[in-house]
């Protein structure tokens, strides 16, 4: 239970025309981790093997597939939406390729088309709507645009301003000019015609009264009245807007047309890639190939059977004796109810070969940190009920979820033992009977709390132990991790002579600190002498079960004295009473989940995980598996 | 101006419970400080190699939580200085 999955390493090796039955029947029976040849041996005789032959025209394929899925917003990550995949597992193998090849371009043909026709559509909208935006102050002017074409004699500028602009803010300038002002919405919009020697000047003036030119680009080719031109260009936007709807409709319908198939053409196609391009990461010669891999030990005899069969005799299945298992990919053993806590080994590093997997024993501690620091009946059952609520709507979450649910109740059993129930010792009047009371029972909590850190760190070195014997035998298992355990003990005997609990000299216990020191040296060098207070720091850091619980049980009192102040006014103080009960729990509770999760994660990830845990483990992705 | 001085430390010296409570609350506040301090900046740090590499979390999340053990220090002693009240 408590081991990764036991492997067995294996070795294929046939004739190269068998590779294709081969692969067939490996990517079917799915059980083979294969190692890269590149990566596990280079050699002059052998070569990195070809992919199978339509491997181009598979992947030329399926990248087509994925632009037409994408123009038509289809996405297969979640299978198919309404339709159990399942049903559509048709065996497209027997299906001519060339045919296939012929259908999927046709699909593609007819959505580019519709597509692009749809893009160049949108272009010249956006480029008429320019226009029209150009064209809306001039509206306003009600002067025919034939005035804005250019001539020599006559320049021109229109523009906002802010204040009204008359002719005869220039006549000091020239009195050959024309303006001509609108209310434009809220602004002012001002065409100034002035003789074109004179222009630049009265362009100064009228900048300083806050003048912004506006632009002309398009204006210059249009003629009439602005009006008529913003209708007609009204009238083509919406004929183009219908368009486009009906090839959205048009794309719509081919959408729900070809969708099924396309499904089943991208799963077909994603297939046969990976098994023609399987032959990458074998090794090959002229005449035969290799491969290296992994295979479970509890079913290595019938893969080999089938292998053998699929071969006909003519390929080779050595299975190895044990020197490189400590390469061996790792898949965790099934441990029930607890895989959920492997959701903690998939965020830190998955176990090495021969580490133990410490899943089971997080699977009991950290519902019990969590309780231990959030121990409150009533929040237990709030994050019970949110938990079986959300595993619902996101089935994805399942882990994490499944995690908070064995936390909500090792919260709620806290809740007994601390009794307390929304931070009050009773329920709606029924008082509680508690064992423990957190809030004033603080010395004894610190104590508990540093109990708890000193089994667990024990447990962990413990661990440690078996994990270093496994690999460096009995000497270095005691030197590095059974010394701190000694450590321990000698501090615990010094402690313990010196205030004359025990009838001991307190040398005895000298000797047997000063033993460990060395032994710690022994084993971890210079880096373990330099290390040698974390042991204390690591126990001390596991009062923060006692810090995180009682900062969240006074919150939880507060909330609940504020509510009873209330109260007593009455009226509308009840209402008040409510709302701060209320929000003030819903604050307690989401710092009281975000809080205890964390601590005790990092309980385990920094002072439990340091004490043993190496990680590093390759995971076991057999080949033909989907991910 | 001696007087009222000596007056107010004779009153501390007779019942010190005050000073006490002081202390207790510099030793939580002062390594609760020297906590954040550390941590800000191993927090930026690490969301930003989270930014470059996701699977840097974990990581990061250890990193990161690694000084909150000078405030539980300073935890530890406010609550044995309390009891001395």
């Amino acid at each position: 239970m408590i081991k990764p999955k036991k492997m067995k390493r294996v070795t294929i090796v046939g004739s190269r025309r068998l590779l294709k039955p081969i692969v067939e029947n490996l990517y079917n029976q799915k059980v083979l981790h294969i190692n890269d040849y590149s990566k596990i041996m280079s050699d002059e005789y052998l070569d990195i093997g070809h992919s199978l032959k339509n491997a181009d025209i598979y992947s030329e394929s399926l990248v087509k597939i994925k632009s037409v899925c994408s123009y038509l917003n289809i996405s297969f990550d979640k299978g198919l939406q309404g339709v159990d995949s399942k049903l559509l597992s048709r065996d497209l193998s027997k299906e001519n390729l060339r045919d296939l090849r012929s259908k999927i371009n046709n699909i593609e043909k007819e959505v580019v088309e519709k597509v692009n026709k749809r893009k160049s559509l949108e272009e010249e909208l956006s480029g008429l709507s320019s226009v029209r935006k150009e064209l809306e102050p001039f509206t306003a002017l009600a002067l025919p645009l034939n005035c804005f074409h250019e001539s020599k004699s006559v320049s021109f500028a229109v523009g906002f301003t802010p204040v009204n602009i008359a002719a005869s803010d220039f006549e000091d300038i020239t009195s050959r000019l024309k303006v001509v002002s609108a209310k434009h919405g809220k602004k002012q919009v001002v065409a100034v015609f002035a003789e074109s020697a004179k222009m630049a000047a009265v362009l100064e003036r009228i900048s300083s009264k806050g003048f912004s030119e506006i632009s002309m680009e398009n204006i210059a080719k249009l003629s009439g009245s602005a009006k008529d031109n913003v209708n007609s260009i009204e009238s083509n936007e919406n004929k183009i807007l219908r368009e486009i709807e009906n090839l959205k409709v048009d794309l719509f319908a081919i959408r729900q047309k070809w969708e099924i198939q396309l499904f089943e053409y991208n799963d077909f196609l994603s297939q046969e890639i990976e098994k023609a391009s399987a032959p990458l990461k074998f090794a090959v010669t002229k005449t035969t190939f290799i491969v290296k891999g992994w295979i479970l030990e509890e079913n290595y005899k019938h893969v080999t059977k089938e292998i053998e069969r699929a071969g006909k005799g003519k390929v080779l299945v050595n299975i190895h004796k044990d020197v490189r298992i400590k390469e061996a990919p790792i898949a965790l053993k099934d441990k029930g109810p607890a895989n959920s806590f492997e959701m903690f080994l998939d965020l830190y590093s998955l176990p090495r070969y021969n580490e133990i997997d410490p899943t089971l024993i997080m699977a009991l501690a950290f519902p019990l940190f969590f309780g231990f620091m959030l121990g409150d009946i009533g929040y237990g059952l709030v994050l019970l009920a949110l938990t079986v609520a959300l595993k619902k709507m996101k089935p994805e979450l399942n882990k994490f979820l499944n995690v908070l649910m064995f936390s909500a109740i090792g919260t709620m059993i806290f809740g007994f033992v601390f009794g307390e129930f929304f931070g009050a010792t009773d329920i709606f009047g029924m008082p509680l009977y508690h064992y423990i009371n957190r809030e004033h029972d603080v010395n004894f909590m610190m104590t508990l709390s540093i109990l708890i850190g000193v089994v667990h760190i024990n447990l962990g070195l413990v661990i440690g132990f078996y994990n270093k014997m496994v690999e460096h035998g009995m000497k270095m298992a005691f030197y590095e991790k059974g010394s701190w355990i000694l450590l321990e003990i000698g501090a615990a005997l010094l402690g313990a002579s010196m205030m004359g609990l025990l009838p001991l000299s307190p040398v005895f216990g000298g000797v047997v600190l000063l033993a460990s020191i060395v032994f710690i040296y022994l084993g971890e060098g210079i880096k373990g002498l330099a290390e040698l207070p974390s042991i204390l720091s690591n126990i001390l850091s596991y009062s923060r079960l006692m810090a995180v619980g009682l900062a969240s049980v006074s919150l939880a009192v507060v909330v609940n004295e504020m509510a009873g102040d209330l109260i007593e006014f009455g009226g509308i103080g009840m209402i008040l009473a409510l709302i701060v009960l209320i929000l003030g729990h819903l604050i307690n509770l989401a710092l009281g989940i975000l809080g205890p999760f964390l601590h005790s994660l990092r309980l385990h990830y920094v002072e439990f995980f340091g004490k043993f845990y190496e990680g590093g483990g390759e995971e076991y992705s057999p080949f033909g598996k989907n991910k | 101006m001696a007087e009222p001085v000596s007056t107010a430390i004779s009153a501390i010296a007779s019942d010190p419970s005050g000073m006490i409570a002081i202390a207790a609350g510099l030793a939580i506040g002062l390594s609760a400080i020297a906590s954040a301090m550390a941590e800000k900046d191993i927090g930026a740090a690490a969301v930003g190699a989270m930014a470059e590499n996701e699977n840097l979390f974990v990581k990061g999340l250890i990193l990161t939580v690694i000084p909150e053990t000078l405030v539980i220090f300073g935890l530890v002693i406010a609550i044995l200085l309390l009891g001395k009240i």
